[in-house]
């Protein structure tokens, strides 16, 4: 389905892309990056698939009813915790995103960088609306549910990819694929998992220990790691 | 072509697959085209269902039968292809009705947008194209497509591995275009010059979200049209379609207006849709429709009607220009694409492409830089070349319908040249010319266009795709011959039928003041009947004229691009209003013309190497340290980059007029590794390196280790620089390293992007570890100086 995005997009998420926050910015970078969100805004054709599935739980593993490998690794596991079901759910900017980026690569560097910026940024808010449009459509009276939970995340291989997308006919239903090295095409995009449960759960977002990142990271470095992790 | 009388009816298809397996209990975990190896007989019943319906086409059970998805299946294609068509024909023994073998969406996007190159889509579909002709399919329908470059791969795969018949049908949104852009105007084009059978629409939508689309495609077409729509739309929880059979069969009722020669059902159709399609259609003869004689050019997002002054960018041609001689030789796209760029948002509408240069590999060459460019632009490419296999490999790779400039009178051209613009779909471009050089009076002008004319119909080439060029002489050398141009452009318009097209710069040649020659005669070719007019659009007056053209030839209706290109255009300021500063002050605040005007100005007094050395580097250096200080951030320390960017490019213009060698202090390779698009991070590197002044070769991204091993010893690199953000990419960054040593590449390397660590780097035998841009120049200094 299509998802609406709205102006304006996060402008302090974009400057946190940048290695910055707004107030450290002049009138012609504050300008440049209004200019980036209004093309992205324009260039962007959001749109998004989900789909409920149990969850079967072996012991401490989970897995989705029908898929034929569970979940791997243990921070999946921990975030699901207490859930009987998941929404599975796939959201993307589009191809129009893509080839903007392209064209701006070829060109001035700092609006090639900051367009990239306001698109992740772009990307953050479409999934977080696909989330919200897949509660409403899946989610019954009194379930509960998690955060989302992607490829990457923790100790959860980023190799999944390749079957959520499969799971969601994604290709078909809204133009997203993974390649071989599931990379998700268009790039601007988010797969991701959400715990449903007949009581209150917050879910174990993985925290820094398993991230890819973990050794250089700035924001862990200042202590205030990037806010995905819910301090469990 | 789909070969039917004005007498027969209706040609009905068969519906969802799809759907009759999870109904018949075999929608399990494992792959659908599976069944046809292990429960054959039930796969020949749905066929049967079908055919017991009324379906006279059925497509097999091979949707997904490619060798990417049906990796790890336990079968092979050849075994899921062949036992697929076996079940078909067992329900339609050859004869009774035909068998189609179904070719769907290979699962990952081609490049640009993915990784999968299209040389490879083309071996994936070759491998099911076959043996499903060996096990007896009557043609290949091609369907749910949303990509046109793939259609493309697997068209040529189709027509190049059997004899048979080939449909293609697209997926598209209500907005009449697909996910990837493609809109239903460009596929026929493109698809009626590669000379697919027939063309169509299916899935996605329901009849009614379809019709309009499919009004467009036949308006579009001269190809035989078929629709194959979902039973409405699905319900978002439980999947399932919206529509009954009856509804389905009238909201089908409109298309037997439309001039469409087969109809049939998608997801969500069953073989009770199918029949009540059957009986709608029972004893009706399709619709005639209007032929198209629309001249177009297209790429998968944009189409050019050519309908009065085109214009085509000749910017993209090395001819009398070091700066592109240079970046063909170094293989540096960069520049190329630069042109590409500037010349669109001058107005451009259709780019010439030529890269014939001494030393080069033209074919070679001519592939790279089509694929380059259709990565950053939409506009349509002409494909300029004496060579033709230059051009087959341009036109081989080129996604959409583009122009070949050129063929002349001489048979052997023709004969070379026409079969390919022929089996790729490309329009051409006839000179007027012949072994005997140019003829002097406009009706011998004519006398080669009409041979061209005829050979190109000969060659199955209508003539709405044929552009005749009366050529340009010089003013000053041959000053009564311009009427003559003018006059063969007036017949061969008028007597027959043809596009005309013509490079006007060359009118000026050896006179001053050439851009007011050049746009009076462009102006007076207009008149005369010129549509596609070769020039640089970058020149203000040539824009202006083609402008002007338009309005007085009654082609800009109520002048109204006229009037969006001047009404509001404040008058021009007789200079730019400017800031006193410094070079140091405009690259420190990242103003771009000013960094220009300080650097021309700085040139008046101090040599290129000197202001390179003594004022830029310095500036650059000044914002690095307050970056690293805290100071300043990163969209500042970009735009500083830009505006020191463009400071190096009057420099490097400055050394080439006084054609002295470049000031480089040392070439540097710089790639994103195969596999991996994310290439921001190295772009930011490349720009900065650039800015302390060495030149900078970048082979892109999804860059295969081979090509970076080749490209260093060619050009004999001493430092390479790799770029990866993802754990699963990591592997092609070893591999490249590992192939840059065993080649014994006398050169070092340095590496970087998000997920690497210094400890990594040194494992996978990288020399350097670079954590940002800034360690980047530092180790260049180091390695190069």
């Amino acid at each position: 389905m299509k998802l609406a995005l709205d102006a304006p997009l996060d402008r302090a998420e974009i400057c946190r892309y940048l290695g910055c926050t707004p107030a450290d910015l002049d009138g012609a970078a504050r300008a440049l990056i209004e200019e980036c969100e209004r093309e992205i805004l324009h260039a962007a054709a959001p749109r998004c698939v989900f789909r409920r599935f149990g969850l079967q739980w072996q012991a401490e593993t989970p897995r989705l009813a029908g898929a034929s490998q569970a979940l791997e690794g243990r921070d999946i596991a921990r975030h699901l915790g207490g859930c009987h079901a998941v929404l599975l759910m796939a959201s993307t900017l589009g191809a129009g995103v893509d080839a903007l980026l392209r064209a701006a690569a070829a060109g001035d560097v700092a609006r090639s960088v900051v367009l990239d910026a306001a698109a992740s940024v772009a990307a953050e808010t479409a999934a977080a609306t696909a989330e919200e449009a897949a509660a409403a459509a899946l989610c019954r009276a009194g379930e509960y549910r998690t955060g989302r939970f992607s490829p990457g995340y923790g100790d959860l291989p980023i190799t999944g990819q390749r079957a959520w997308v499969a799971l969601l006919d994604a290709p078909r239903a809204i133009g997203l694929a993974a390649t071989r090295e599931a990379i998700l095409t268009p790039r601007k995009s988010v797969t991701a998992l959400v715990g449903v449960a007949d009581h209150p759960v917050r879910g174990r977002l993985a925290g820094c220990d398993c991230c890819a990142l973990k050794e250089k990271c700035e924001l862990r470095k200042r202590g205030t790691p990037c806010g995905k992790a819910d301090g469990q | 072509m789909e070969k039917r009388t004005g007498n027969d009816g209706y040609l009905i298809l068969d519906g969802g697959m799809g759907t009759m397996l999870q109904s018949a209990g075999l929608a399990g975990g494992q792959r659908p085209e599976t069944l046809s190896v292990t429960e054959a007989e039930k796969i020949t019943a749905i066929h049967r269902a079908y055919l017991d319906a009324g379906a006279q086409v059925v497509y097999t059970n091979t949707f997904g039968a490619n060798g990417l998805k049906a990796e790890g299946c336990g079968y092979s294609v050849q075994e899921l292809v062949t036992a697929s068509v076996r079940a078909a024909r067992a329900a339609a023994p050859t004869g009774s009705a035909r068998v189609a073998l179904d070719i769907g969406p290979l699962g990952e996007l081609l490049e640009p947008v993915g990784t999968l190159s299209f040389e490879e889509a083309y071996e994936l579909f070759a491998e099911m194209v076959r043996p499903g002709a060996a096990a007896g399919a009557d043609l290949v329908v091609i369907e749910t497509m949303t990509d046109l470059y793939e259609v493309k791969a697997a068209v040529l795969a189709a027509k190049e591995n059997c004899a048979l018949p080939v449909w293609v049908s697209m997926t598209f949104e209500e907005s009449g275009r697909t996910f990837t852009g493609c809109s239903v105007e460009a596929m026929a084009a493109t698809l009626e010059g590669l000379g697919a059978d027939a063309v169509g629409i299916n899935c996605s939508l329901g009849p009614v979200e379809i019709l309009p689309i499919a009004k467009r495609l036949c308006a579009a077409t001269n190809l035989p049209v078929f629709i194959k729509p979902n039973a409405g739309l699905p319900d978002p929880e439980s999947g399932s379609y919206d529509i009954t059979p009856e509804q389905f069969c009238a909201q089908m009722e409109p298309y037997l207006e439309l001039g469409v020669f087969a109809l049939g059902g998608c997801c969500g159709t069953t073989p009770e849709y199918i029949r009540r399609l059957a009986a709608l259609c029972g004893g009706r003869v399709p619709a005639a429709r209007q032929p198209v004689e629309a001249s177009v050019v297209c790429t998968p997002t944009l189409v050019q009607q050519v309908e009065g002054l085109t214009v085509v960018g000749e910017r993209i041609n090395p001819t009398g220009k070091k700066l592109f001689k240079q970046a063909l030789l170094d293989g540096n796209m960069d520049y190329i694409l630069t042109q590409a760029l500037s010349q669109k948002e001058a107005g451009a509408q259709i780019l010439d492409v030529n890269v014939g240069l001494p030393g080069i590999d033209e074919p070679a060459m001519m592939e790279q830089v089509v694929k380059s460019l259709q990565t950053v632009s939409d506009l349509p490419l002409q494909l300029d070349s004496s060579d033709p296999e230059a051009l087959r490999r341009g036109l081989r790779v080129y996604n959409g319908k583009p122009i070949v400039n050129s063929v002349n009178g001489e048979q052997k051209v023709l004969d070379a040249v026409l079969p390919l613009c022929k089996k790729y779909g490309a329009a051409v471009v006839g000179l007027t010319l012949d072994g005997n050089g140019i003829p002097m009076k406009a009706e011998q002008r004519f006398a080669v266009a009409e041979k061209i004319v005829s050979a190109c119909e000969a060659a199955g080439i209508p003539r709405r795709d044929i552009y005749i060029d009366c050529l340009t002489l010089t003013a000053s050398a041959q000053q009564k011959e311009v009427a003559e141009t003018l006059a063969a452009i007036r017949m061969v318009k008028e007597r027959l039928g043809v596009r005309t097209v013509l490079g006007v710069s060359n009118i000026s040649f050896g006179l001053p003041n050439r851009e007011l020659l050049n746009h009076s005669f462009l102006t007076m070719a207009a008149a005369a009947g010129l549509d596609l007019a070769i020039i640089n659009p970058n020149v203000t007056s040539m824009m202006d004229a083609v402008r002007a053209a338009d309005v007085l030839l009654a082609r800009d209706k109520k002048a109204g691009r006229y009037l969006v290109a001047y009404a509001n255009a404040a008058p021009a300021p007789l200079a730019a209003a400017k800031r006193e500063m410094t070079i140091e002050d405009a690259i420190y605040r990242g103003f771009k013309a000013e960094a220009r005007q300080c650097t021309q100005e700085l040139l008046l007094k101090m040599g290129e190497l000197r202001l390179v050395n003594e004022r830029l580097i310095p500036a650059l250096d000044a914002v690095g340290a307050e970056f690293e200080a805290g100071k300043l951030f990163l969209p500042q320390l970009l735009q500083a980059a830009s505006a020191a960017q463009a400071a190096f490019e009057v420099v490097k213009l400055s050394i080439a007029s006084k054609g002295r060698p470049p000031v480089s202090k040392g070439k540097i390779l710089v790639a994103t590794v195969k596999g991996d698009i994310h290439d921001i991070g190295k772009n930011i590197v490349k720009v900065i390196l650039e800015n302390y002044g060495y030149d900078v070769i970048d082979l892109g991204r999804d860059v295969a280790a081979e090509r970076v091993v080749k490209t260093a010893q060619e050009q004999g690199i001493r430092l390479v620089g790799l770029s990866a953000l993802m754990t699963t990419t990591l592997a092609s960054m070893e591999q490249t390293i590992r192939l840059l040593r065993e080649a014994a590449v006398d050169c070092r390397v340095f590496v970087g992007g998000a997920v690497l660590t210094p400890g990594y780097a040194k494992r996978i035998g990288a020399d350097y570890y670079a954590k940002d841009a800034k360690q980047a120049v530092d180790i260049a200094k180091e390695v190069l100086g």
